[in-house]
């Protein structure tokens, strides 16, 4: 029951830290630090109040492979729209194919 | 099969915390159902495909988490200026309401465990009063939304006066979400509401304490996928 209850302080304290550091102006980590601590909050929820640090290896399996799926997915996600070529400005100049005999007037 | 066999003098279940003695397993009755010959067996299987099926609602969250991902990369300015346009302390209110109900739910398959049945159904109670609580801040946020003419999909008058790229982006996938995990916290009312009537009742005896936590662990993770999207729709 104690652990219980501790869990629930962690929990709180937790939240009261993402949302009081919502009003601190933290540019681009705000989303960072506010997914950690996000994180240690599940990371809490799954393993004390779920009970999963005592369930069999079965039911640790079936939890962490579906995690390590996500992460991989959204792991991926992220990869390829931050690693992306910007889009051009202007669109390329069209490359004509062969030039008409006689008017030199490029075909396509 | 509907066989049900009672086992008095199992001493596979004697192991387990809730059995400690073969004359409480008499007065709580115990019975297996098929295929399985101990309750350990029969508890530890239900748990397992309790884990495999949020295992899946994982994954299907895990797309809307994808999705914000690569939104968020593509229109940085636009969903930021959503989130400040958002409803920070409803959504921020509704976090440690969900907080709390898992801490009651928790509460409740320890008390029941024990041995506490009213309290534990008692508990159970005021987790599905919580969850009623939050559906109702999340329809204010709603009304509050489309008040302010922000509807799914960019319509609404909000738009005209707001043109960053991205914002409809945002919205719907925020209306989307939430409107999804709405019905995940429903689902898991309408479940505990069922099992903590037998509990309240006495239908549910106290060997059979796995079907509680089937419907606790159940709430969790609607609490878990709530905590990731609370900072990504409200905070930042």
């Amino acid at each position: 029951m104690r652990r219980l209850l501790l869990t629930a302080a962690a929990l709180v304290a937790l939240w009261g830290a993402s949302f009081g550091l919502s009003y601190v102006e933290l540019g681009r980590a705000s989303l960072a630090v506010a997914l950690i601590i996000a994180a240690f909050k599940a990371v809490l929820v799954v393993l004390v109040f779920m009970e999963l640090l005592h369930e069999k290896t079965s039911v640790k399996l079936a939890a962490g492979s579906a995690l390590l799926t996500v992460t991989i997915f959204v792991t991926l996600v992220a990869a390829d729209v931050a690693t992306r070529a910007p889009a051009p400005l202007d669109p390329p100049e069209p490359h004509p194919t062969h030039v008409s005999p006689g008017t030199g007037a490029p075909g396509w | 099969m509907h066989t049900q066999r009672r086992r008095l003098k199992d001493t596979t279940m004697s192991e387990h915390p809730v059995h400690r003695s073969a004359a409480d397993a008499v007065a709580i009755g115990p019975a297996t159902s098929e295929p399985f010959d101990t309750l350990l067996h029969q508890a530890h299987a239900a748990r397992l495909g309790m884990w495999v099926f949020l295992a899946s609602e994982l994954l299907l969250f895990g797309g809307f988490f994808a999705l914000l991902t690569a939104y968020r990369f593509e229109h940085a300015d636009g969903f930021r200026e959503a989130v400040h346009a958002n409803t920070k302390v409803l959504g921020s209110m509704n976090t440690l309401v969900l907080l709390t109900s898992s801490t009651c739910v928790a509460v409740a398959v320890h008390v029941f465990r024990e041995g506490r049945r009213r309290l534990a159904g008692a508990l159970v109670f005021t987790t599905v009063a919580l969850g009623a609580v939050f559906l109702t801040l999340k329809m204010t946020e709603y009304g509050l939304h489309f008040h302010e003419g922000i509807f799914p999909g960019g319509h609404g008058e909000w738009f005209l006066h707001h043109d960053t790229p991205g914002l409809a982006t945002f919205w719907t996938i925020y209306f989307v979400a939430t409107g999804l995990h709405a019905m995940h916290v429903t689902v898991g009312m309408i479940f505990l509401g069922i099992v903590g009537r037998s509990v309240l009742n006495g239908r549910l005896p106290r060997a059979h304490a796995h079907r509680l936590e089937l419907a606790a662990v159940y709430w969790h993770l609607v609490d878990v996928v709530w905590i990731f999207l609370w900072p990504l729709f409200y905070l930042a």
